[in-house]
């Protein structure tokens, strides 16, 4: 991967390649393991925090990490960028299920799916971001 | 229905032209780019199927409406066309954020949300 980088030095490669899709769901699962770890400490048999509020922040914090990885793939795509965030957002939905049946000691399947939705939810919104960014740049409009 | 009506180049031009100026209108740009990006492919098996649920209801509307339907589903058949869909959506995007960057260098420096509140900002 860092020599196929070192040989393209300063081209953009038109597609993602599948190590990057890789990449973007480990960051995505990173960022929702980091989360669920937190909340063991966080969660009301630890604090008072009221469980609602967790809840909401949880799926806050999900969608941030299908936008954040998905954002990052999109930057190695020129064209398809829904094709590409809905591909991350599917990577990482396969990975999250096995992170949430492997790693977790109460595993539910609401939860995976939860997780699942978000990523997709966060990759539609990145692709978005990602077009507008595209059209509305700065070399575009000189 | 009109299908052995035949559809000229400039017709083919005025349509994707009238199409993507709509959908500049509505402030859709983004969103039609994204979506027709992922549609290319399968924008024959789209047009089919908008065929045969949607051309039953445009007469509806009038002649004019689905003679215009009818035209719109048959340029947006080929792919090539809905490739141009989106190189000219981003040219009015182009134009138009050219023309607003002209304009708001003419304009005299005004102040925007909450700031025009302020007099001394």
């Amino acid at each position: 991967m860092e020599s196929n980088g070192e040989e393209n030095r300063g081209e953009v490669p038109k597609t993602p390649l599948e190590n990057n899709y890789m990449a973007g769901a480990m960051l995505a699962n990173g960022i929702s393991f980091v989360w669920l770890q937190l909340l063991t400490l966080l969660g009301p048999t630890a604090s008072n925090a009221p469980m609602e509020l967790l809840v909401d922040l949880s799926y806050i914090i999900f969608i941030a990490a299908g936008y954040i990885s998905s954002t990052q793939v999109l930057k190695r795509t020129e064209t398809d960028h829904l094709k590409v965030g809905l591909k991350t957002a599917f990577y990482s939905s396969i990975m999250g299920l096995l992170i949430v049946y492997s790693l977790l000691r109460e595993p539910t399947m609401r939860l995976a799916a939860s997780i699942s939705l978000c990523y997709f939810a966060g990759s539609i919104l990145a692709s978005y971001r990602a077009v507008k960014r595209r059209i509305y740049s700065e070399e575009t409009t000189t | 229905m009109f299908w052995d009506e035949d559809i000229t180049p400039e017709e083919e031009e005025e349509i994707i032209e009238w199409t993507a100026r709509q959908f500049y209108r509505y402030g859709l740009e983004t969103a039609a780019i994204l979506f027709l990006e992922s549609y290319k492919p399968i924008s024959r098996l789209g047009t089919s199927l908008g065929t045969v649920f949607f051309t039953p209801l445009f007469p509806l509307f009038g002649d004019n409406v689905a003679i215009r339907s009818e035209k719109v589903l048959r340029v947006f058949q080929e792919s090539r066309n809905v490739e141009r869909l989106i190189q000219r959506l981003e040219e009015i995007v182009r134009e138009e954020e050219a023309k607003r960057k002209e304009s708001k260098a003419e304009e005299p420096d005004e102040k925007k949300g909450w700031r025009r509140y302020l007099p001394f900002i």
